[in-house]
């Protein structure tokens, strides 16, 4: 459990002011932010690298404000993985437990196997690839079980298709070590399959934090909505498989999708606000899905109108059109219209 | 094959002042040694220049530039070229030329046996103690930035730039018997003036710089998340800095102990001001020619010569197999 409140961070030219942030036993929480966002420092300061002016910082209700590094139980993952080039892959493993001067034979065995890195115990760092590097770099960091892991962009540096497979081995790993995790990312797609909490952070501050769905159907801030692409994101049960494509069940309506999960599992769908097709009549089309809604309100915002749609099931969609598409629609608020969309706009983006 | 001919003419040149047939010898040598090597017919043709050379050393060198003339199509690099080897021939061939009065004997001049030991274990010692320092100095150099650091880094730089000589008065003068430092301390009986102490001083204040600035260096190219990650998995900033830093720039802190040895055998004006006795291997040398001319100071210069040439390209091949290491 962590819990941040009031921490004001001040280094050259930067400046970092959290409020407050509450993490609970279990939690894995994303962060996002832009480029400068003070992401990397935030988590520099968990760790204790940089002194707070103000603030506290409590683990596990222990005040670690100003503790030195080395001893908050705090370990930390960059980006580039930082393996001790002078020590083989087992040395670096074992690291954190000869400083403690603990046995680590067994264990630097246990998570190699875990991690599918047995092989590559008498290696030294610099004939690594990236993924294996990314896996040592974790096995160091947990061997000691901290009680709190940070990691800094850990999948950015490995290729893109490398990139679904290590994050599922390294979430399936995480989940068993029941570690809480703090993880700084450029990629949504952590949150969804990693994280239950997100955090949203701008200028040094967060200006979003809660559980993952909820930021990102509900984000509140017209900063939030833009970086994370406002999309909707609908709840659901899986029915089965019908030609192809997964039939999931929202709100006791059938929707499609090109994404597979398991029968009869609950799933979070992700579907665009701009890939939604709004028309009087029912259209013929590729569009796989067609649902009767009303139009529950319209608003401008810059160049773009938004409009709600709304069933009295509670199914609720967003979507997004050009002024010209609402006039020649001539679309008004309390109108019923059919949302279209294709099944491979719609995203599977979590299954419960 | 270029660079090859570049060592060529650079023996060409040198022998043609011997006029002897040693170098004409060394210079096939070298080139069997690269046939053996590279299995290239081509290299017959050094065999040919030697022995061009060998009529007259002249003709050799001649046949060379103008190979390397019409090998090499950029006038940069031909320029380089004959540059380049003019100056390493005004290095190298006072080298040689002394070490032909190298003689075996002085192993049994006692007093330059021990100006040699004085040498090595003063030198030895300035640089165990300047490595002491330089470590947290480099460190804090490399690692923080604060207001004044340029003037502190010109600081320490201040003993390359200082004359030797005058390096020497300034420690004098607060080392010696009456001194701000020295009184005082002689008083618990450590004595600089015209005792070792002193030479190691000496030595310490002018080549430190170099191990300083070698660390620094080495440090600076560590990334200091190395170090932030070291200590978040549990290692405090000493075990860290054991276990991380060292391993890491122990190429720069050879390197920067065989610069810093290598000036500080080297040093003479200093020592020599400060403590003309115990002799040093370079004032003893010193004493020899104003005392009895250059001739009998000679086999003596020439032994020192050598003995430190050896010392040093072995420490520099040990440094720089654990640079690439």
């Amino acid at each position: 459990m962590l819990k941040i409140r009031n921490l004001q961070v001040q280094l050259e030219n930067f400046h970092i002011k959290i409020n407050e942030l509450k993490i609970e036993n279990g939690d894995y929480l994303i962060i996002v932010g832009p480029t400068g966002a003070g992401k990397t420092v935030f988590l520099e300061t968990i760790a204790g690298f940089h002194i707070p002016v103000a603030g506290e910082i409590i683990l596990n209700g222990k005040n670690i404000t100003n503790l030195p590094p080395h001893k908050r139980g705090v370990a930390m993952v960059y980006q580039d993985y930082m393996l001790f080039p002078n020590m083989s892959v087992e040395e670096n493993i074992a690291y954190p437990l000869k400083i403690r001067g603990k046995e680590w034979k067994n264990e630097v065995k246990e998570l190699a196997e875990q991690l599918e890195i047995k092989n590559l115990l008498q290696r030294y760092p610099k004939t690594l690839s990236g993924g294996e590097m990314q896996r040592v770099a974790i096995a160091r960091a947990v061997i000691t079980k901290p009680s709190l892991l940070l990691l800094d962009e850990p999948f950015s540096a490995l290729d893109p298709n490398m990139r679904d497979s290590a994050r599922k081995l390294i979430g399936k790993f995480l989940e068993n070590m029941k570690i809480d995790t703090v993880h700084v990312t450029h990629d949504f797609s952590d949150a969804w399959i990693l994280g239950n909490k997100l955090a949203v952070m701008k200028d040094g501050k967060i200006v979003r934090f809660g559980n993952v769905e909820d930021v990102f159907s509900n984000p509140q801030d017209d900063f939030v909505a833009n970086f994370l692409g406002a999309t909707n994101i609908l709840s659901g049960k899986v029915k089965g498989k019908e030609e192809e494509l997964t039939v999931v069940n929202v709100n006791e309506k059938n929707i499609y999708t090109v994404d597979s999960a398991p029968e009869g599992k609950e799933v979070l769908l992700s579907i665009r606000p701009e890939n939604i097709i709004v028309s009087k009549n029912r259209i013929e089309g590729s569009q796989r899905n067609s649902i009767l809604l009303n139009i529950e309100e319209i608003y401008r915002e810059g160049h773009l109108i938004w409009l709600t749609l709304k069933n009295d099931k509670g199914l609720s969609l967003k979507v997004m059109l050009t002024p010209n598409a609402i006039e020649a629609l001539k679309l008004e608020e309390g109108d019923r219209v059919y949302a279209s969309f294709k099944a491979s706009a719609t995203k599977i983006v979590r299954v419960i | 094959m270029k660079k090859q001919l570049f060592l060529l003419l650079i023996i060409l040149l040198i022998s043609i002042f011997f006029g002897s047939y040693v170098f004409m010898a060394t210079s096939i040598a070298i080139f069997i040694i690269i046939y053996l090597k590279e299995r290239d017919r081509k290299y017959w043709i050094f065999l040919i220049l030697a022995f061009i050379g060998l009529v007259h050393p002249l003709l050799g060198i001649i046949a060379v530039i103008f190979l390397l003339l019409i090998m090499e199509q950029d006038n940069f690099y031909r320029l380089s070229y004959i540059l380049g080897s003019l100056f390493l021939v005004f290095i190298i061939f006072p080298i040689l030329n002394l070490l032909l009065y190298f003689s075996p004997q002085s192993i049994y001049d006692e007093a330059l046996i021990n100006a040699i030991i004085v040498s090595f274990v003063a030198a030895t010692s300035s640089t165990l103690i300047a490595l002491i320092f330089a470590l947290p100095i480099g460190y804090i150099l490399a690692r923080k930035s604060f207001a004044g650091k340029s003037i502190i880094e010109s600081v320490i730089d201040l003993p390359i730039v200082i004359p030797h000589t005058v390096a020497g008065i300034v420690l004098l003068l607060v080392f010696g018997t009456s001194g701000i430092w020295g009184a005082p301390l002689e008083e618990i009986g450590i004595r600089f003036y015209y005792a070792m102490p002193g030479i190691i001083v000496a030595m310490l204040f002018v080549s430190a710089p170099f191990l300083i600035n070698q660390v620094k260096e080495g440090i600076k190219k560590i990334d200091e998340r190395y170090e932030y990650t070291a200590m978040s998995l549990g290692a405090g900033r000493f075990r860290t800095f054991v276990d991380i830093i060292l391993p890491q720039i122990k190429g720069n802190i050879l390197t920067g102990s065989v610069n810093s040895w290598a000036r500080a055998i080297s040093e003479f004006g200093a020592v020599m001001m400060i403590a003309f006795y115990p002799m040093v291997a370079p004032t003893y040398i010193y004493f020899l020619y104003t005392n009895y001319g250059l001739k009998s100071a000679l086999p003596a210069t020439a032994f020192l010569l050598l003995i430190t040439l050896a010392v040093f390209i072995i420490l520099k091949m040990i440094a720089e197999r654990m640079k690439n290491a």
